[in-house]
């Protein structure tokens, strides 16, 4: 009886044999797709606000550097383009005060001073001592020689006190590289077309045809 | 207003819908007068397009009358009569400056999905999912169009919109295809696909000065109509297989192959046997999104050192693409969405010279209300449907 059941299995195995390769390739194909996407959500997820939150993103933008530099180092246009900053409005000298926009709306606000100010080339700037929230930043601006504008490069960087509680926590565990990103977009339409684009379809109220159909 | 709205796999609806408004500066709102159905329109009709919501709005061949402006537009006036490329292009980008306009770099507001998908973003599309930006679309009553003083061009009054509505995409898309080619008297060019592409791809090779146009495809009324522009066609359902259509091939190119071959079909193409069982089936698992039997062939039948030159649609992935072949062969491949506002002018001007009349691959006519059955029509290509043009506004 062992022999013969042997024997079916063996034979059911060879041929068989392209049905289980198949299966095997399609679940390691599975396998590959589903690592592939967590690893992938990992970058989108949220930070953890008790950690430091480094955001950084590049763009090229077909204007000299000095337009670019113009436009940023009058930080009150920043909001313009900015998804997560509510206004910047200036203070004495080089020190302009920040009101975030988050997910919790405005609720946290900063004096920063800029520490670096090469023109057309770099600005560095860096909060007071004894704001809420330690944060600097910096954004670098080279000219290329081409015709392809200026790469720009900006880094913003938070690090909260360890007790930070409230609109504050918020602000920062939604804040996402991917955020800087967009903006880095929209800044770049802002100085290319003039405009950022929208495929809205009203200026206000719902954008979906739906639930007006007769 | 009326539109045509997307609602799922082969579903798609009249509605009636809120009108569109000017959002920024440099919008126009167009009131259309003709919009017609793209092959590509099939794609989505056909499900194989992602990130479609129900109810948006299809439609990126279409042309009417400018009945609104934004404060930035200063190149046109309410009552222009106009055709609008498909390719929405803001102008001031480095692409647009170097007329490679279907690559704008800031056309489309959802670029974050595509760059995901591929690497980078394309320039948005109308109605053309929200990869491409979720722009509502022109086969509509009325149309949002940004950038409206980049992309449409005023047309006379003395050509009729059925004369001038393909300049806003098939008939740009088929001569972007012939001029990727590089063609060279003596030069052979074959055309996978005899849709409204195909068509346009065959009339400008010909403009362009290829010796000979072969033709491929297995639908007769579109095989017949690229007989009447002069193409040699071989009708690959009466091939036996691969080998079988590339000796065809081989055989009217005197053994060498086509200098270039254009793929006018894109990501539903129809291969032979086995091969068409096996990408029907990963499409239908999700592990393969585009089918590109054309391609494949294209890449085979190609003589060494020519050119693949690809107006077709794909989205994603395909599989079994022939590389050892291309790269041994020295292929070059061309491809892209058309820059439309690059052709606008020198393609209008062959229409005005009567060189071409684009009219000739219209097959019907038909209400904006009628369009479920359009693309039913359009979808099965019976009724020797080619090309459909839909009229908004006029009674059925």
């Amino acid at each position: 009886m062992n022999n013969t059941g042997n024997h079916r299995s063996t034979s059911f195995i060879s041929s068989h044999s392209r049905e289980l390769g198949l299966l095997l390739g399609i679940v390691v194909v599975t396998a590959g797709i589903a690592f592939y996407l967590r690893r992938n959500a990992g970058t989108f997820s949220a930070l953890s606000p008790s950690k430091d939150v480094k955001l950084e993103s590049h763009v090229t933008i077909n204007c000299s550097p000095a337009t670019v530099y113009q436009f940023w180092k009058d930080f009150k246009n920043l909001p313009q383009v900015m998804s997560f900053i509510e206004r910047v409005e200036r203070q004495e000298g080089n020190v302009y005060h920040w009101v975030a926009r988050g997910p919790a709306g405005p609720g946290l606000e900063w004096d920063a001073e800029v520490v670096d100010d090469q023109p057309n080339k770099l600005l560095a700037w860096r909060s007071l001592e004894g704001s809420e929230i330690c944060t600097w930043g910096t954004v670098l601006f080279k000219g290329r020689d081409d015709g392809r504008g200026t790469e720009v490069a900006v880094a913003f960087n938070f690090s909260p006190p360890h007790n930070l509680l409230g609109a504050a926590a918020k602000f920062l565990s939604g804040l996402e590289n991917e955020a800087l990103s967009q903006d880095l977009r929209n800044l770049k339409s802002h100085l290319e077309a003039g405009e950022i684009p929208s495929s809205r379809r009203f200026t206000e109220g719902n954008q979906s045809t739906k639930g007006i159909n007769v | 207003m009326r539109a045509v709205c997307w609602h799922g796999t082969e579903d798609v609806r009249v509605e009636t819908v809120r009108d569109p408004e000017i959002i920024n500066p440099r919008d126009a709102i167009v009131r259309v007068t003709s919009t017609a159905i793209c092959g590509s329109d099939l794609h989505l009709y056909n499900g194989r397009i992602p990130a479609m919501k129900k109810h948006d709005i299809l439609g990126h061949e279409f042309m009417g009358e400018i009945v609104e402006l934004g404060s930035g537009v200063k190149n046109l006036k309410k009552g222009d009569r106009v055709v609008v490329p498909f390719t929405i292009a803001c102008g001031g980008c480095y692409f647009c400056s170097n007329d490679l306009y279907s690559l704008c770099d800031n056309s489309n507001p959802k670029a974050v999905m595509a760059e995901k998908l591929w690497g980078h973003s394309p320039c948005g599309i109308f109605g053309f999912s929200h990869l491409l930006g979720g722009y509502s679309g022109g086969q509509a009553e009325y149309v949002r169009v940004p950038f409206a003083d980049i992309g449409p061009m005023k047309v006379p009054s003395h050509l009729e919109d059925d004369q001038v509505l393909f300049l806003t995409d098939v008939f740009p898309t088929g001569y972007m295809a012939a001029e990727n080619c590089d063609i060279k008297p003596g030069h052979v060019v074959a055309v996978w696909g005899c849709g409204p592409v195909g068509q346009f791809a065959i009339a400008s090779a010909k403009l362009l000065g290829a010796e000979k146009v072969i033709a491929i495809d297995e639908v007769p009324d579109r095989l017949a109509m690229a007989r009447s522009q002069g193409a040699e066609t071989i009708d690959f359902s009466q091939c036996s297989g691969t080998f079988d259509l590339l000796g065809q091939i081989k055989a009217k190119t005197g053994g060498r192959g086509p200098d270039a071959c254009i793929e006018a079909v894109g990501m539903e193409a129809h291969g032979f046997g086995v091969e068409h069982l096996y990408d029907r089936t990963k499409q239908a698992l999700q592990l393969e999104t585009d089918r590109p039997a054309a391609l494949r062939q294209a890449i085979m039948a190609c003589r060494k050192g020519g050119v693949i030159s690809m107006p077709g649609v794909y989205g994603g992935f395909a599989d079994k693409i022939p590389l050892g072949a291309m790269m041994n062969k020295a292929l070059r491949v061309r491809t892209g969405q058309t820059h439309v506002q690059r052709y606008l002018k020198p393609l209008l001007e062959h229409i005005e010279e009567g060189r071409i009349d684009p009219s000739f691959v219209i097959s019907h006519h038909y209400n904006l209300e009628d369009a479920p059955e359009a693309y039913r029509m359009f979808q099965s290509r019976t009724h020797a449907c080619t090309k459909v043009v839909m009229n908004p506004g006029e009674p059925a």
